[in-house]
């Protein structure tokens, strides 16, 4: 019997009062900011310096993003990877998906063509921290 | 309501000061030691951290120093025969460590020292850019040679002393001491995904990574020879002939003496000049860089690395040769041509 007057008295409160308080409303904005704070801080957009080329997890060339010029990899078949105003993609390739021709240049640290079918990549990078052994 | 509401409020701001702080800083520590340069990347640990680690670098620095006359190794090497000189547990283990890897292979010979000092490749001697006026003669290397035999040390681990057997017998743990101290400070940062460790060009890491490999070939436009790929968890380390070097008449001599008295490659049409190990552990790396530097390419060397699991990159005048499994590797310098 208890029980249920409590339940009732229950629905009766969620059923009027209003689902947030100023306070709760207030939360959730500082929430939001600080979560935007950080999505701004900790996801650099930094602009790269480089492009590394891989065909099979191997590095075969690391190119100067900051010339125009285009390079051709024969990979089964030609690749052409064009670096124009600091920007990288690939603008002809004879593979059968043509995901890569289709990605948008990319010019961030760490955005990526991949090629499939040929397992070649390219890779935004800069020159930060420099290892050296020796 | 309004007490719920401020201390959820304090809590957020405080574990958002946390964040900001513990990725913001002390992302790279320099330290002068062991007569190069130390650098300590890790992005997570405190302050507290990185200062326990540079006092432990300077104690270790202060322990195997050969100019410093309180230090361990300047006790041992000058100490009179059977003269029983105690030393520091951390010096201790690196000489245990030291005798277990010459008794692997006598071609490293952490006994070398005398040659060294004849050679005037000694840290209290030698001076960057100065030759001295001749080289030792046959007969000198011939006497030095004899004092150059790690035999003559005795270690004994309950006490934790050492002694010698002659007098004149002298260590030199510069072969294995970087990647002794580059593995300790690995350990203790291991904690942190970002921590790199670099002890004057011997690195461990725990992240993945690119190396670039000094040019041993120094008049070159490309300051690297070529760069690898470390995975996390690896170390390598390099031993080359343009770190301590002079000239007399013409002829270049340098710091790695091998088991006849004279610099490695001395009269060799097409010298090695540059070895880099990679593998699990920086002080086999150290280890193994300065004992294929002596052995280069032969059979004996693949046998070797091959027990240890651990590859090899070896430079010489033009050339450039594989040991062991390596990807991810990239010549920089056009000058070499990769040859197997």
């Amino acid at each position: 019997m208890n029980t249920t007057s409590k339940n009732i008295k229950y629905k009766k409160h969620y059923l009027t009062a209003r689902p947030f308080g100023l306070f709760d409303i207030l939360l959730i904005l500082i929430l939001l900011t600080i979560s935007i704070i950080l999505v701004i801080v900790f996801i650099p957009s930094v602009q790269g310096e480089f492009v590394e080329v891989y065909h099979n997890g191997k590095m075969i060339e690391k190119i100067d993003l900051s010339l125009n010029k285009n390079y051709t990899y024969d990979i089964d078949g030609e690749i052409i990877v064009e670096i124009k105003d600091k920007t990288a993609r690939v603008v002809s390739n004879n593979c059968h998906s043509q995901i890569c021709v289709q990605t948008p240049p990319i010019s961030k640290v760490g955005e990526k063509i991949i090629c499939a079918p040929k397992k070649f990549v390219i890779v935004v990078a800069n020159n930060q921290e420099m290892y050296i052994t020796g | 309501m309004r007490k719920k509401f401020f201390s959820t409020l304090l809590i957020i701001v405080i574990l958002f000061i946390q964040l900001l702080s513990s990725t913001g800083c002390s992302k790279t520590t320099h330290i002068f030691a062991f007569g190069t340069e130390c650098n300590i990347y890790s992005a997570n640990t405190s302050e507290i951290k990185i200062k326990d680690v540079k006092k432990y670098i300077a104690n270790i620095d202060a322990l195997l120093s050969q100019i410093e006359t309180a230090s361990d190794l300047y006790k041992i090497n000058s100490a009179k025969a059977f003269e029983v000189v105690s030393v520091n547990k951390i010096t201790f283990d690196l000489l245990s460590l030291t005798k277990e890897l010459y008794e692997y292979n006598h071609n490293f010979n952490p006994a070398i020292y005398p040659l060294v000092e004849l050679w005037h490749f000694d840290p209290k001697t030698y001076i960057s850019g100065v030759s001295p006026e001749k080289i030792p003669t046959d007969s000198e290397i011939e006497t030095t040679l004899q004092y150059c035999n790690f035999d003559y040390f005795e270690l004994n681990p309950e006490e934790l002393t050492v002694s010698k057997t002659i007098s004149e017998a002298k260590i030199d743990l510069g072969a294995i001491a970087k990647g002794f101290v580059c593995n300790e400070i690995f350990e203790q940062l291991k904690s942190d995904k970002t921590a790199v460790v670099d002890i004057g060009g011997t690195l461990k890491t725990n992240k993945d990574i690119e190396v670039n490999i000094l040019n041993p070939i120094k008049d070159s436009d490309e300051p690297f020879a070529a760069k690898l790929k470390l995975s996390a968890g690896l170390a390598t380390a390099t031993s080359g002939d343009y770190h301590r070097f002079y000239y007399v008449n013409g002829t270049k001599y340098h710091h790695v003496i091998n088991q006849d008295g004279y610099p490695a490659w001395h009269n060799d049409i097409d010298p090695i000049i540059s070895v880099t190990i990679i593998g699990e552990s920086a002080t086999i790396c150290d280890y193994l860089s300065t004992l294929i530097f002596i052995l280069g390419d032969s059979e004996e060397a693949k046998l070797l690395l091959n027990n240890f699991g651990y590859s090899a990159i070896i430079f010489r005048k033009n050339t450039c040769s594989l040991i062991g499994d390596i990807n991810n590797f990239m010549i920089i310098d056009n000058r070499y041509t990769l040859t197997n």
